[in-house]
């Protein structure tokens, strides 16, 4: 009688996938080994695909816009060219009063050093709240030091730093808190990164603070970083909850300058 | 007419490069489907996301490597299932 055998079947393994499985895995394992060997080549090697993506995103976002309500797009253009002019009236404002104060006092604000750096990545393509910038060592970038966007607004500090690029974190990250002020009074809070480029902060039930309020950061002096846009009095806690909308939306970031953090 | 082995082929490739170009809810979402018809592909993508962005600080655990091997787990269960259920019927 003829034998009967049975190859017993594995769960975990099927030969039809393995070539391709295996090359797939490969793949991965290899990016993750070339970014801790090399991480220059890593870059280097990245680099163009990144900035690709970062481009067609931009495109992305501006052919989706063309759809958008054309009454709302005018509408929003108008607060827009609005709010723009009346800034610019604050501003030379505040110029003249430098100029005076220069005079009187007779010194000026030293520039401080800083290092322009274009942004690879950035959220949403970085599930991280991070961006992955081209200044690196070379640039004298170190870690710790502090990045900037428009405006001279901070959004995060260098991790990590290779030859060519450096990645940062924003201070929207979720696993990043940061002492700030906020309000006239300059209440003294944590910021708790909420993702996505929000934040949280906690503050005592009695605190005197409105939608709209300012959040400072230390900088030169103080810099605001964003505003309050939502309250949530629970009743029953002791403390309410302050969710902050950045002043810098880290999805349009496109520019960065990272500032060293001995100069803060 | 193209087979279904080169299609899940084609998609696979198409999961390891999205990283790149698409937001990240995007990449997770193709590498669920590639993952069906190759669940390596998902570590893969985990593994890819973590080596681009990725830094102490922003997570505790490269999260997108964990994900990646349990959606992987999830998938090979799967085919499983399902082969077994073709079978048995």
């Amino acid at each position: 009688m003829k034998k009967q055998s049975y190859r017993r079947r594995s769960l975990f393994v099927d030969m039809r996938l393995m070539s391709f499985g295996v090359a797939t895995i490969a793949v991965g394992v290899f990016m993750v080994l070339l970014r801790v060997v090399m991480p220059g080549v890593f870059i280097a090697v990245i680099s163009p695909m990144l900035r690709t993506g970062t481009a067609l995103s931009a495109s992305v976002d501006t052919l989706t816009g063309s759809f958008a309500n054309i009454n709302d797009v005018v509408r929003e253009r108008d607060a827009l060219i609005s709010k723009n002019n009346k800034l610019l009236i604050r501003n030379r404002a505040l110029f003249a009063r430098v100029q005076d104060l220069t005079k009187l006092v007779g010194i000026s604000s030293l520039k401080v050093p800083g290092v322009v750096a274009n942004v690879l990545a950035r959220p949403p393509e970085s599930p991280y709240d991070t961006l992955v910038t081209d200044a690196g060592s070379a640039d004298f970038v170190s870690v710790g030091d502090r990045v900037l966007a428009d405006g001279g607004v901070p959004i995060g500090t260098v991790s990590s730093v290779s030859k060519h690029s450096s990645r940062v974190i924003l201070f929207s990250s979720p696993e990043a808190t940061t002492t700030a002020w906020i309000g006239s009074e300059r209440t003294p809070i944590v910021l708790e990164g909420a993702g996505a480029g929000a934040f949280t902060a906690e503050l005592p039930r009695q605190a005197s603070t409105t939608i709209g309020d300012t959040v400072f950061v230390p900088g030169y002096g103080i810099q605001p970083i964003g505003t309050v846009g939502y309250i949530d009095k629970d009743k029953t806690a002791v403390v309410i909850t302050l969710l902050i909308r950045p002043s810098v939306n880290p999805f349009t970031v496109t520019m960065v300058e990272i500032v060293p953090k001995k100069s803060i | 007419m193209i087979s279904g082995k080169k299609f899940g082929q084609v998609i696979s490739i198409f999961a390891l490069i999205a990283p790149f170009f698409f937001p990240w809810k995007y990449v997770v979402l193709f590498a669920v489907v590639a993952s069906v018809w190759n669940p390596p592909v998902a570590l893969a993508v985990g593994l890819l996301f973590d080596a681009i962005y990725f830094v102490h600080g922003a997570s505790i655990i490269p999260v997108e490597s964990v994900w990646g091997f349990v959606i992987m787990l999830i998938s090979l269960l799967m085919r499983r299932l399902a082969r077994t259920y073709l079978f048995v019927s």
